[in-house]
């Protein structure tokens, strides 16, 4: 800041006069040469005039970083300024982690916007609102010749970031959550009444963010260079699952100036449960056992590895060691059950019966228990070995026998097959009758649970 | 209230609830699964009811399975929209101001950690209070959805209230049988170390990344070309694959930070009630995982819990996954 | 002190129906509905012809040619019944609870006092029987069919009182013998009506939560065109269909909110009855259909100068107006003064 007084004032006053007659000029650039509006309009653009009439309807307007209409339009209450590093920090993710150029948001009558334009004009690269925040006299002096007048209309502007009234209010149709802070919900004592707002300068952050790597030209680069298999120094980024929510509907200037910017759309990142599709599983044709599948599937081929290791690792015959061990065969059966579920409620009742399924019996009755439901005349025989219920141990035993031979020769695991299969297989647990139930009632979802991907 | 899960001495199991129409933008930023901000606020309202009529029992935890989810979202394209029901229209005859509240309908199993004398009583008490908590819950909103009633035989042969076996085997075994039929489905855990740590690996070549970044970095896939690819003249295909992720991990709300002090009750204008204390907060976000329970070696890894920190100004759901999973 | 209305007030509803879905099957079947399956929603592409009012720019006849040549293609979602199945089938389920009055959120413990006295003192001289014979007859006549309820030959509406998951009582309406004009019951209804009302009366009181499952069976003819609910996107370029149907999971189905307006289409209360007929508790009496309001703030008709004058003024309303009061604390919403 070499710059005399003098020099930075004339700054300031030029920087003013010139928004001043740019936006001058648009106006009068609408109106024709003889419209006696335009005197009226010169004599409104001097500046003591606009600057004295900008400190009054600077009230109708709130700097923001927070706001209340995104919850619910008709929502009216207070509003915040809280820049970043005015906040708590936290671990989790919220406004304090932005940086110091933020985007801040204005809300208020839109017709006093002008002159949230005003304070965002750019001196020595700061807005002037930031000036005025920072008492500078420079600024004062370029505002008016009157010291006092001026510091009142500094004053005035300066409470552009303040809710418009000293008293906070809420809304009947803001949000409002109790929040237990003491140690017992019984007692109205112990609840905060919490508040949300919507963190306006941190979905912008958001937006941009994300506009940036769906529609930049670097982002568009990589995702050309990705659709066409060619080499790219760079990430193509994309967000699956991505909802667009709307504020404001066709008129988004009414909620805030950001949102008008966002053209009403708020970015809505997925935290959806993996997904179950709508489609069938594969039918294990042509195999002789699911069990090498059930190997391959999601999972299961780490564990099977990390019992594996733990076992040859030779570890002492300790209490721990073995509850180790049963720990990771339970987890390998807990697959197994939840593997067969899959295809049990998945594939048609009867399945088992095409040719192409080349499975053994016992691998077609814990699979196909559908079959057992139609209770078809001609399928009585598997019916019934269904009911006598000794393939449920059968079925131990072979996955006992799979399990030993991903082990290999040294490490026999004897004892898996004497568990009672029957409560392994959940067949103890009204798990038939939940599938008959599934089956049956039309009204159960008609999902086919497969799981993409994870 | 403590940042560790309170010790609970049982479980009150409510198996597969099929629930209509919850909200399914859970905050500013997410959607597609109701906050879990939502089920501490459900066991706290639940817990007051049960006291109101004179049930006494302490719920301390809440967990989550997700059997199915329908969300009631515009299929294809690159973002979804939300599918509305239409608003009634205002007194001039006009439609009113449409509030866009995305829907979500759902399967799941609620699991409560709870405490109290009851949890010692026999078989057969337990079962008729784990029914009377059941038929006071299904008069109840669920992240603002309607619990629809289960069909079937029975329609309570479901809800349990367990006591938890207090040998470590025994525990083990329990537990074991309880998560099985949970299968097929998906429980919420939280991963805020997978945040931290994903932090700090930007930070390794981007110093000023912060968690937003991150949030954000683990939120989308992030496709680059295999290394490697022959840099001949020949112009020839490069495979792009997506950065691998560890599980099936999802940005979630996780609570609330405060924008303001606390303002004593009866200061702020329009507020709920005139007797609680009152602040304007924001939502806060981390990482949680959707993981298989059978994948779960203990309910300590499903519950979340609620912890205040008021000075602090945070309200947090916590959950122990990561500080307590052998994988962690 | 004066009393002043609180400017945090709001109910929860308490009828919360289901989503209502659609099954198809043959109208001898209806024993074996359970098996019936799901009517599905198929998109189908239509011609969509010139018919709006065209800008006037547009109206060079060359132009005009031009787009009557080119008529875009456009995609529908629409439900019919399959050609084997003549029956429409549609289940849901009405929870009924108890607290009416008793505000979720009411910012102020004066006003929250003299309301719930106000609404116990209804409750005493009154009961719910009148409120609850509507309602029992908004399931009766089929009502919450809409446009299904149209043309149909037969229409039989069952309704079974769920305990522990099993029903305890069915009732059994031939829903086109119940008038849509009025709650009057045709003889052989009357007995089976009655019990209904004084279930959803005893619900309503919390002499126990309730719990129905109504089943209505709509003989349409087979292959006939249904109706589900039609879906509300905000922003058509995020849809390729030019109307999208309700499903839940592959089933067809009417909007859990589009099934509660029909059941508490009970106010007969208001000036234009004569030609309307009875319209959807709401606090200004508007139909969306119509988009018109029929209870205005300026004849002191409407939810809130009712509600102001009985509770603040206590001005009485006539026991009709009661009558509409209670419903609409009964339909739940955020009634608070903020403004």
């Amino acid at each position: 800041m070499s710059d005399s007084p003098q020099d930075r004032s004339a700054l300031f006053r030029a920087a003013i006069e010139r928004f001043l007659q740019e936006r001058l000029a648009s106006k009068l650039d609408k109106l024709a040469d003889d419209d006696p509006k335009r005197s009226e309009l010169l004599a409104q653009y001097a500046p003591e005039t606009w600057l004295a009439d900008a400190a009054r309807r600077v009230a109708q307007i709130q700097t923001v970083t927070h706001s209340l209409k995104p919850i619910h339009p008709e929502a009216r209450g207070t509003n915040l300024y809280c820049p970043p590093e005015s906040l708590p920090s936290h671990c989790e993710v919220g406004s304090h982690v932005l940086s110091a150029d933020f985007a801040g948001d204005v809300v208020g009558n839109a017709a006093a916007l002008d002159v949230y334009k005003f304070l965002k004009v750019a001196v020595e690269e700061r807005p002037l609102l930031e000036w005025m925040q920072r008492d500078d006299a420079d600024l004062l002096a370029a505002l008016s010749d009157d010291q006092e007048r001026a510091q009142a209309w500094a004053d005035a502007f300066n409470s552009v970031t303040e809710p418009a009234s000293e008293i906070p209010a809420s809304h009947g149709l803001a949000k409002q959550l109790y929040w237990l802070t003491g140690d017992d919900p019984a007692n109205d004592g112990d609840f905060h009444l919490l508040a949300p707002l919507y963190a306006s300068s941190f979905a912008h952050t958001v937006f941009r963010t994300i506009n940036e790597d769906r529609f930049s030209e670097p982002a568009k680069a990589a995702q050309k260079a990705r659709w066409e298999r060619l080499d790219h120094n760079g990430v193509s980024r994309e967000y699956p699952d991505l909802a667009v929510q709307k504020f404001g509907g066709t008129k988004p200037q009414n909620i805030s100036q950001l949102n008008s910017e966002r053209g009403g759309s708020n970015y809505l990142l997925p935290s959806l449960p993996p997904r179950w599709k709508n489609r069938e599983v594969q039918a294990p044709w042509y195999v002789d056992s699911v069990l090498s599948r059930f190997g391959h599937s999601e999972g299961v081929w780490a564990q099977v590895r990390e019992l594996r290791d733990f076992l040859r690792s030779d570890p002492p015959p300790t209490m721990e060691t073995r509850d180790r061990r049963e720990g990771l065969i339970d987890s390998l059966i807990d697959g197994l059950v939840d593997f067969a579920e899959r295809l049990q409620m998945t594939l048609p009742a009867g399945w088992s019966r095409d040719t192409r399924c080349r499975l053994p019996e016992v691998e077609q009755l814990w699979l196909d228990p559908g079959r057992v439901l139609e209770n078809a005349d001609d399928d009585t025989a598997f019916c019934d070995r269904w009911h006598k219920m000794d393939w449920p141990a059968e079925v131990g035993s072979r996955f006992g026998n799979w399990l030993n031979k991903q082990m290999g020769p040294d490490l026999p695991l004897g004892d898996v097959e004497v568990r009672q299969w029957q409560t392994e297989l959940l067949l103890q647990q009204g798990w038939a009758q939940r599938l008959h139930e599934l089956r049956g009632q039309l009204d159960a979802p008609r999902y086919i649970p497969t799981r993409e991907g994870v | 209230m403590s940042t560790t899960l309170p010790e609970s001495q049982g479980l009150l199991v409510l198996p597969r609830l099929r629930i209509q129409n919850a909200n399914a933008i859970s905050s500013p930023l997410t959607h597609g699964f109701p906050s879990m901000t939502a089920f501490l606020g459900l066991m706290w309202a639940l817990e007051r009811k049960l006291c109101a009529n004179g049930i006494g029992m302490a719920f301390d935890s809440v967990g989550v399975i997700c059997h199915h989810f329908d969300e009631q979202v515009t299929q294809g394209g690159y973002t979804k929209a939300f599918r509305l029901t239409r608003n009634p229209v205002d007194k001039d005859g006009s439609t009113a101001a449409i509030v866009e509240e995305g829907r979500i309908h759902l399967d799941i199993t609620l699991v409560f950690g709870v405490s109290g004398e009851m949890i010692l009583a026999e078989a057969e008490a337990r079962k008729a209070l784990a029914d009377t908590v059941a038929e006071t819950l299904a008069g109840m909103r669920i992240a603002g959805g309607s619990i629809l009633p289960t069909r079937g035989a029975n329609a309570h042969r479901g809800a349990e209230l367990i006591r938890l076996a207090e040998d470590p085997t025994e525990a083990r075994k329990q537990f074991r049988l309880l998560r099985r039929r949970w299968l097929p489905g998906f429980a919420l855990v939280c991963r805020d170390d997978l945040l931290a740590q994903r932090l700090s690996h930007l930070q390794a070549t981007a110093p000023t990344a912060n968690a937003l970044d991150a949030l954000l970095d683990l939120s989308r896939i992030n496709w680059r070309p295999e290394p490697g690819a022959p840099s001949d003249t020949e112009r020839k295909t490069v495979e792009w694959k997506p950065e691998p992720r560890e599980g099936w991990i999802v940005p979630i709300p996780v609570g609330y930070g405060a924008l303001s002090e606390v303002h004593p009750a009866g200061s702020v204008k329009n507020a709920r009630d005139s007797r609680t204390d009152f602040r304007f907060v924001e939502s806060l976000y981390s990482i949680g995982q959707w993981i298989s329970p059978h994948r779960l070696g203990h309910p300590r890894e499903l519950l979340w819990y609620g912890h205040s920190d008021i000075d602090g100004g945070l309200y947090r759901c916590r959950n122990d996954f990561a500080a307590t999973a052998r994988h962690a | 002190m004066t009393l002043k209305t609180a400017s945090v007030l709001a109910f929860e509803r308490k009828l919360d129906p289901s989503d209502a879905l659609f099954f198809a099957g043959s109208w001898d079947d209806r024993s074996t509905s359970a098996a019936w399956p799901p009517v599905e929603i198929k998109v189908k592409s239509v011609r969509g012809t010139i018919s709006n009012r065209l800008k006037t720019k547009d109206q060079d006849p060359a132009k005009l040619d031009a787009a009557i040549e080119n008529p875009n293609l456009q995609k529908v979602d629409v439900a019919a019944l399959p050609n084997q199945a003549d029956t429409l089938k549609v289940v849901f389920t009405l929870r009924v609870l108890s607290g009416t009055g008793q505000p979720s959120a009411c910012n102020d413990a004066d006003y929250q006092k003299k309301l719930m006295d106000t609404v116990s003192g209804y409750v005493a001289a009154n009961g719910f029987g009148e409120l609850a014979r509507r309602y029992a007859s908004n399931l009766a006549n089929g009502r919450f069919l809409w446009r299904n309820r149209v043309g149909a030959e037969t229409v039989e509406v069952q309704v079974a009182h769920l305990v522990g998951g099993q029903a305890r009582n069915t009732w059994i309406f031939d829903a086109l013998a119940f008038s849509l004009r009025d709650f009057a019951a045709p003889q052989q209804g009357a007995t089976a009506l009655d019990e209904l009302a004084q279930l959803i009366g005893d619900g309503l009181a919390g002499k126990g939560h309730v719990l129905l499952q109504v089943s209505a069976y709509v003989r349409v003819g087979a292959g006939q065109e249904v109706f589900p609910s039609q879906e509300l996107i905000l922003d058509k370029a995020r849809s390729d269909k030019s109307r999208t149907l309700y499903e839940v999971d592959g089933t067809a189905g009417l909007h859990s909110q589009k099934v509660g307006n029909a059941i508490r289409t009970i106010d007969t209360w208001y000036p234009e009855v004569d030609e309307l007929g009875p319209i959807a508790v709401e606090p200004y009496g508007s139909v969306t259909t119509r988009g018109k309001a029929y209870r205005q703030p300026r004849k002191s008709d409407d939810f809130y100068s009712l509600l102001d004058n009985w509770i603040i003024k206590d001005k009485v309303p006539t026991t009709e107006q009661q009558h509409f009061v209670i419903a609409t604390l009964i339909r739940g919403g955020v009634f608070g003064e903020a403004g």
